[in-house]
């Protein structure tokens, strides 16, 4: 029973996933609505994903410190930190941030409209809800995490380096000589990449999830939490599977 | 086509919502200018006809002709051409609660013809109001800060944006108080002498029914059971009927 419902979610989920990107050609067109949601949602994560990459940078570094201290120079101390942070914490954790916030608003949003008959009165009104709806908010996750992420990255190796000086008395040509050690321009390729496609899941699952929302506020409820929910599972699968094909 | 015949023709329609059968076999006609309003118990599949009529809903037998035009049958799915004739008063009047009063008019119009300047479209949509006896100060509101009458006027308005032949009325009365349910009635009724709007009109509210009516069908388990002018179903035998009707 749960296998057949599973199954039927998934097909749901892949021919809805067809449907929006059969509606792409209409990008250009609805270009002034993608940059809306691009606002939306990447000026408005902006303060949060500072916030976290902060701290997230801050964190690795006293782990690094913590568990390899006397085995490996403190040299090396921004070299892990960048290491961490360009290939896994910035565009994984970032991802599941905005899953909680994008994700789960375009849910909510969604299920609202959908209660209301909103969306079909954009159907009655000969104007495909799919287009209006779904496709700008799909792009601009897909727009807007990878430029979140970048800067998310930053401010955790800013967060790093702030920690390092202050506690372990590291200078800044020390922390940064380790950062550009074993550097490679293939983990931000990668780091992109991952951002990329999780931008492109955290908000489907927010606009599937708010499709088939049931009634009323508990349908609502329920909605922004399977948004998350299957936002964040999603994300870490599909970061095993990019990292597995990747290195 | 001549005039008198009928402007949408419902024939045989059925419609499951997994085991429940809600229309069992619906025929109706309706004709060229005239408003037809559908009578029954709440739940009874009223408003389901009328989402068959826009092709919101497909049937699982039976079909619905406009002018002759088969627009909803199990295997017909572009609805794009009949939509743009007809428009569609929602419940709750379905509203876009993210735009202005204004904007709520205005969308439908700018996305199907792009060539439209602000200023022609500031004109349409001052025009709509007038029609529905909204002051154009209205238009900078959002919807949130309109009366429930309100909200319906603008709903209506919002329909006729788009110069439909047919108006689709869901409960157009429902949850207002005497006063404004009269002022929406009589809307209804200047919609057709003014515009020569045909009207299908979905309620329970029997005074609204008999203010505006040229026919009334009752629908009753599913079927239609009678369909007559206000005067014959006052006088109507059938005790299905008289239990609703009060006689």
């Amino acid at each position: 029973m749960a296998r057949a419902a599973f199954l039927e979610n998934s097909g749901r989920a892949a021919r809805l996933w067809l449907a929006i990107l059969r509606r792409l050609p209409y990008a250009p067109r609805d270009a002034r609505l993608v940059v809306e949601q691009v606002m939306r949602m990447g000026v408005t994560s902006l303060p949060l994903v500072i916030v976290i990459s902060l701290f997230i940078g801050a964190v690795t570094a006293v782990q690094v410190h913590y568990q390899f201290h006397g085995l490996i120079p403190d040299n090396y101390l921004g070299t892990a930190v960048s290491k961490f942070v360009i290939i896994e914490s910035g565009p994984v954790l970032t991802a599941l941030v905005l899953a909680g916030r994008v994700g789960a608003a375009i849910a909510a949003e969604i299920a609202a409209m959908k209660e209301k008959e909103e969306l079909d009165a954009l159907s009655v009104l000969d104007l495909d809800p799919l287009r209006y709806l779904a496709l700008p908010r799909v792009l601009a996750g897909f727009i807007a995490l990878p430029l979140l992420v970048i800067l998310s990255c930053v401010f955790a190796l800013v967060g790093g380096w702030l920690l390092a000086r202050s506690s372990f008395g590291l200078t800044t040509e020390t922390y940064v000589q380790g950062m550009r050690f074993l550097f490679s321009g293939f983990d931000v390729i990668v780091c992109l990449i991952k951002s990329f496609v999780f931008g492109g899941v955290v908000t489907f699952a927010g606009f599937h999830a708010g499709l088939k929302a049931g009634p009323g506020a508990r349908g609502t409820g329920q909605a922004a939490m399977n948004a998350v929910v299957s936002a964040s599972v999603w994300i870490l699968v599909l970061d095993f599977v990019i990292i597995f094909l990747m290195y | 086509m001549p005039p008198s015949a009928p402007l949408i023709e419902l024939r045989g329609l059925v419609k499951s919502f997994g085991k429940q059968a809600v229309l069992r076999g619906v025929d109706l006609d309706v004709l060229r200018g005239e408003t037809v309003v559908i009578l029954g118990a709440s739940g009874g599949g009223k408003s389901v006809i009328l989402k068959h009529c826009i092709g919101l809903l497909q049937p699982d037998a039976g079909e619905v002709r406009i002018d002759g035009y088969v627009i909803a049958s199990p295997t017909v799915t572009d609805y794009a051409m009949i939509r743009r004739r007809m428009g569609m008063l929602f419940q709750g009047a379905a509203l876009f609660d993210s735009m202005s009063a204004g904007e709520n008019i205005k969308f439908a119009v700018r996305e199907h013809d792009r060539h439209l300047s602000e200023a022609q479209l500031d004109n349409m949509m001052r025009e709509k109001l007038a029609l529905v006896n909204l002051r154009p100060d209205v238009a900078t509101k959002m919807p949130s800060e309109l009366s429930g009458g309100m909200k319906k006027r603008l709903g209506l308005a919002r329909a006729l944006a788009l110069g439909p032949q047919v108006l689709l009325y869901d409960e157009p009365t429902t949850g207002l108080d005497p006063v404004t349910a009269s002022v929406i009635n009589k809307l209804i009724l200047e919609m057709q002498q003014k515009l020569g709007m045909t009207g299908i009109v979905v309620t329970h509210d029997l005074d609204s029914a008999f203010q505006i009516a040229n026919r009334i069908a009752f629908l009753y388990e599913g079927r239609i059971i009678f369909f007559g002018s206000p005067e014959e179903i006052r006088t109507v035998q059938d005790p299905r009927v008289r239990e609703f009707v009060g006689g």
